[in-house]
């Protein structure tokens, strides 16, 4: 009677994009249609002026999309664990899960935002308007897809891992030790601004810092072990925690 | 239908017991599986067993394999033995330590039994 | 497929508050199980243990052989049921049925929709919106049609109406004779499921009482009333649980074998003997001093 089945991560991850994608469509849907309607309007009414002019906006998206997947990350354990543990998946299989989880959707969100930048470039053309990047990016134009790619992706994976170590931390200990452990968990997202220089606030930590972007290698190197850090992190964390009733 | 008295399932071997006695339940006849015992009446198929299997160590039921569960043939007889050796003690003495307890005295007894002896002969 | 359960000196510590002490007892499984105790004997953290939703803090726990925290190939096989369970916010009826259908090898489609009809669940509807009798509801039909070998309801279906909990026993019963499994439910209605029982556990206070077949324990309690005087004299020796006067007439619930001359003698005496119902009995036997007599 028992019939052969997944592997319980793939189970876990299966149900959790499941779950979570009218979230993650409708985010994108907004955003997009938020973004688009900004840059039409600042246009039309030329409004902002020499600023904007010249610049690209769809640069600018990178920043929503982070913070968006970091909050979709702290939701994970609290809203999730408790199902899976209750319909007899380990915590081991729940982390595993979620890690697939990750970089699925930071796979799809990169793909959205990369697609963004040949759209972008076809309308500034068609009006003859020209189009410059503000801030320093792994990639000089907005043609390199391939690193557009690679640099938001390791960026959203370490802005979800860091949203993820958040939430179970609250998830496992009491709210007051979870608050001063957030700070920590935003270390692997810090950690990925600084590497990939990608942002306002990579600039920002860079100018803090003192730092000089990092070459290719290391950036990867990191990101790897980001990965492998976030894993591991919720593991200790999670693998004896008591499922109860409550939330938080 | 079953309660605190004593056990659930001696309670389900004297209904049984009682339905061969009175007629009910016929030698051979197939008595309902414990399962739709316990189904019936919402008690663990193990205790409808056990009842069972008191009444198949007293000789009153027998088990045909894959069929179900039968009233022997020696059932009635061996319950009416068993109920006849028990009257004397349980019904006679208790209606006398009755009568003795509110005051009827034993010639009132014995005049209503031959009463009933005098229509039976007729 | 039945999988036995052994516990050894189990121990559960909140901190400094022992919820249960040195907890032992082994079930062979393939049977139906009530697990009895009042509020905060540890009912409940025993279960939790057995479901590997807590790690003990003492002792040993094995299910099938194995230890069973983190252990993938026994807690496929526990399924263990409290209210409506630990489902996401905002998720519906049907996306909760959809992850347990994905999540259990045992799960058993057909049998799950013919008790959503059953009990009338509104598929549609989302889980927190649902009243106390249909998370219940929810939550009996997720552990039935969940097939796991171990399936264990923890008061699960206290917030149903009488005729939905009648209906859910019946279920308990036809299916576990069908498909044998083991059943362990735990729960105040000692009356109501008592008759379900084959085996029974009784905790107290974090400690385990009792853990016998159902009529065994129910027989070994008895009400003796009559005048007080014989029936202190009949109760002597005897363990007394509790007593009740009135008048000149005394009423002695016992617990323990009576042997056949007591009772002979307690009959010659006038004295009336009378069954303790399960209840009266765990009433009686887990009694604290606050209690009113």
């Amino acid at each position: 009677m028992t019939r052969s089945r997944k592997h319980p991560a793939l189970i876990v991850a299966g149900n959790l994009m499941y779950t979570y994608r009218w979230v993650l469509a409708t985010y994108w849907l907004v955003f997009i249609v938020i973004y688009v309607g900004i840059g039409f309007i600042l246009r039309m009414n030329g409004t902002a002026g020499g600023d904007i002019d010249g610049q690209s906006i769809w640069e600018g998206a990178g920043s929503s999309p982070k913070i968006f997947l970091m909050v979709v990350g702290i939701m994970m354990t609290p809203l999730s664990l408790a199902s899976f543990v209750a319909n007899g998946i380990t915590r081991r299989h729940f982390i595993g899960g979620v890690m697939l989880v990750i970089a699925i959707f930071a796979i799809v969100s990169s793909i959205l935002l990369t697609v963004g930048y040949p759209i972008e470039r076809a309308v500034y053309e068609m009006n003859g308007w020209p189009l410059a990047l503000k801030n320093p990016h792994l990639f000089e134009t907005t043609r390199q897809y391939g690193w557009i790619f690679v640099e938001s992706f390791l960026l959203f994976f370490a802005y979800f891992g860091s949203g993820w170590l958040i939430g179970s931390g609250f998830y496992r200990f009491h709210w007051r030790v979870a608050i001063v452990l957030s700070a920590l968990a935003l270390l692997p997202a810090m950690a990925m601004e600084v590497v990939l220089y990608s942002d306002w606030m990579g600039q920002l930590l860079q100018t803090a810092f003192e730092a000089d972007r990092a070459p290719m290698p290391l950036a990867l190197s990191l990101s790897v072990i980001v990965a492998a850090l976030t894993a591991a992190l919720n593991y200790l964390m999670l693998r004896h925690v008591a499922i109860k009733k409550k939330l938080i | 239908m079953f309660d605190d008295r004593s056990p659930i399932y001696q309670q389900i071997a004297d209904q049984i017991k009682e339905d061969v006695v009175s007629g009910v339940l016929r030698e051979d006849e197939q008595v309902m599986s414990t399962n739709q015992y316990a189904s019936f009446y919402r008690i663990n198929p193990a205790t409808a067993a056990k009842g069972f299997q008191l009444l198949t160590d007293e000789g009153i039921l027998y088990k045909k394999r894959g069929i179900g569960m039968f009233v022997s043939a020696e059932a009635r007889q061996t319950l009416l033995a068993q109920r006849r050796e028990r009257f004397f003690e349980e019904v006679v003495d208790r209606m006398l330590a009755e009568a003795a307890k509110i005051g009827v005295p034993i010639e009132e007894i014995i005049g209503r039994i031959e009463q009933a002896k005098g229509r039976e002969d007729v | 497929m039945t999988l036995g359960i052994e516990v050894n000196g189990l121990r559960l510590d909140y901190g400094k508050f022992a919820a249960l002490r040195d907890v032992s007892f082994k079930l062979q499984g393939g049977k139906i199980y009530g697990l009895l105790g009042r509020n905060g004997s540890g009912k409940t953290s025993l279960l939790s243990i057995l479901a590997s939703f807590r790690k003990h803090t003492g002792g040993s726990v094995a299910i099938g052989g194995e230890a069973p925290f983190e252990n993938a190939r026994i807690v496929e096989q526990v399924c263990f049921i409290q209210e409506s369970g630990h489902m996401t916010d905002g998720v519906k009826v049907r996306d909760a049925l959809k992850l347990a259908a994905s999540c259990w090898p045992n799960w058993d489609d057909d049998y799950a929709d013919k008790l959503i009809r059953l009990f009338n669940l509104p598929v549609k509807k989302r889980v927190m919106a649902l009243s106390r009798g249909m998370k219940s509801a929810l939550g009996v039909t997720l552990g039935l049609a969940s097939r796991a070998p171990v399936t264990i309801f923890d008061e699960a279906y206290l917030g149903m109406d009488a005729p939905s909990r009648y209906a859910f026993y019946e279920e308990l019963l036809n299916d576990y004779m069908e498909n044998p499994r083991t059943f362990i439910l735990s729960t105040h209605l000692i009356e109501e499921v008592g008759s379900l029982f084959e085996e029974v556990l009784v905790l107290d206070e974090g400690k385990l009482l009792f853990h016998e077949e159902t009529e065994a324990l129910r027989s070994r309690g008895a009400a003796i009333t009559g005048p007080a005087e014989a029936v202190d004299r009949i109760a002597e020796g005897l363990t007394v649980l509790g007593e009740q006067k009135l008048g000149r007439t005394k009423s002695v619930t016992v617990f323990g074998a009576l042997t056949e001359e007591k009772r002979k003698a307690a009959q010659s005496e006038g004295l009336e003997f009378g069954p303790v119902s399960l209840q009266d009995l765990f009433v009686h036997l887990t009694k604290k001093r606050g209690d009113k007599q």
